[in-house]
């Protein structure tokens, strides 16, 4: 039985797609089947973060039209061959697919992977309802912020609603030295609030920068940071092993750093 | 480069002074918008409801208008409607519902106030609250010689309808109308919406959010 996961939010801009890359890389990696679907139609950009822009013949839509078979759209990680892309049409709006055609295509790719992976786009609105139709389970991207929080909650309610009952989070950019300094939620803060299983937590990390400048996921690097680390981990624990919280907490300045700081070095 | 003020270095050595903690104020700001997003009632029917429940509560008991409290408050995704109504007293027998009571003017003189025992309890709770003290207050009053504990359930509840009637004629019949109709549909679509996800109306999958939440929750 394939597992069907929708990546969402409500808000845009707090990484679901950065989650999206990484976690399916991740369960590449670790010799799973994996299809990344982007259901962002109209403001696509999965492509761009698993470096495979350049690789895109047919979307999804030419898939629906006829006018190419599933595999012919996919396009297929060359350094991870377990893990393929399924790209959403960049010059078409969001109502140019229905939640049935979705449905459709997913099921098509649970003959051959076993793992799919939704991208959702932002919003509750038609986008949003493509991406959840065939989802089985749904893994909530925030970040410690209440704008994100807010509609985390907003998007939990309506996957109940839907029907989809394995609602799993992860927190994004957690900043270790605000939530020391009582600036910033906590997990543990955002994860009472929203009330759901946690699944990950991923630091703030300017690599992440990086690899999407380079369009190679961060899980692939050699020597993983801190993110990659984390990434990894959630990739993980979604295929059942138990593996602790990474440890966030920062060192405490020793009388030397402050020393260095005092004399603005 | 010029010499840092004293101040300066003692910030730059021990690290800024204590801000204010802002996660303590996301949190509150959070908890209270949340509460409100999940019931995903409109702040007129909350407005409405709070100035029946004032005045249903009115007839039995005086309570104190200056410590009033309503508030939502989430908690493991469960959103509980908190009246706070202080007592001051009991209304003698029998006054409670001869005495007409203008939710509107009264109502003028609510503020949110702060915290002190909280009274908690959803419709039924309230009914059933609401029948055992009429029951009580029916037996008190016909104690000559009666049983009390054989005092009659069946209790005649015409004057009290009566009573309603003048309360909701304080606010115009189509409020009222509006209002019954809002709450029939809504308990109507968090039914059906919960067995029958339809994706295909907007509208009807936000009102099942709350109502999905409530039903889920309370089992």
């Amino acid at each position: 039985m394939s597992r069907i996961i929708v990546m969402t939010s409500g808000k845009g801009g707090v990484g679901k797609t950065t989650c999206t890359a990484n976690l399916g890389m991740a369960l590449a990696k670790a010799g799973q089947r994996v299809a990344v679907v982007d259901a962002d139609f109209g403001l696509r950009n999965l492509d761009l973060l698993l470096g495979l822009e350049n690789r895109i013949v047919y979307t999804a839509l030419d898939v629906l039209a006829g006018e190419c078979r599933l595999d012919q759209a996919l396009v297929k990680d060359k350094r991870q061959p377990n893990l393929a892309l399924l790209p959403a049409a960049q010059n078409r709006s969001k109502e140019s697919i229905k939640p049935e055609q979705m449905k459709r295509l997913i099921k098509a790719l649970t003959k051959v992977y076993n793992f799919i992976l939704i991208d959702s786009p932002a919003g509750i609105e038609m986008g949003f309802r493509n991406s959840i139709a065939a989802a089985r389970e749904a893994i909530i991207v925030t970040t410690p912020e209440i704008s994100a929080v807010r509609d985390a909650d907003r998007v939990i309610g309506l996957l109940e609603a839907n029907d989809i009952k394995a609602v799993r989070l992860v927190i994004n950019r957690l900043r270790p030295a605000m939530v020391a300094a009582e600036q910033m939620m906590s997990v543990k803060d955002v994860q009472g609030i929203l009330s759901i299983p946690l699944l990950g937590v991923i630091p703030d990390d300017e690599q992440v920068i990086v690899s999407t400048n380079k369009g190679e996921p961060l899980v692939l690097e050699e020597k993983l940071s801190k993110a990659g680390i984390a990434f990894t981990n959630v990739s993980q624990r979604l295929q059942g092993e138990k593996v602790p919280l990474m440890d966030l907490s920062i060192p405490q300045d020793s009388f030397f750093t402050r020393l260095k700081r005092l004399f603005g070095m | 480069m010029a010499i840092p003020l004293i101040s300066d270095l003692l910030e730059r050595f021990f690290g800024p002074a204590e801000d204010p903690h802002s996660r303590d104020d996301v949190k509150r700001r959070l908890k209270i918008v949340l509460a409100h997003d999940r019931l995903a009632l409109d702040p007129q029917t909350l407005e409405m409801m709070r100035q029946e429940i004032i005045a249903v509560v009115s007839r039995y008991v005086e309570v104190d208008f200056d410590a009033l409290e309503f508030s939502l408050a989430t908690d493991q995704r469960v959103t509980a409607l908190t009246a706070n109504l202080p007592i001051r007293r009991i209304r003698p027998l029998g006054r409670g519902a001869d005495q007409p009571i203008s939710p509107d003017s009264e109502a003028k003189k609510i503020e949110l106030a702060s915290q002190s025992e909280i009274l908690a309890m959803d419709a039924e709770e309230a009914e059933a609250a609401l029948r055992r003290f009429e029951a009580k207050n029916n037996a008190e009053g016909s104690s000559d010689g009666q049983d009390p504990i054989h005092a009659p359930l069946d209790i005649d509840r015409s004057g009290l309808d009566e009573e309603t009637q003048d309360d909701n004629a304080a606010l115009s019949e189509d409020d009222v109308a509006a209002m019954n109709s809002e709450a029939e549909t809504s308990t109507e679509t968090g039914e059906s919406g919960s067995e029958v996800p339809d994706m295909s109306a907007p509208d009807s999958s936000v009102s099942m959010k709350s109502s999905g939440n409530t039903n889920s929750e309370s089992a």
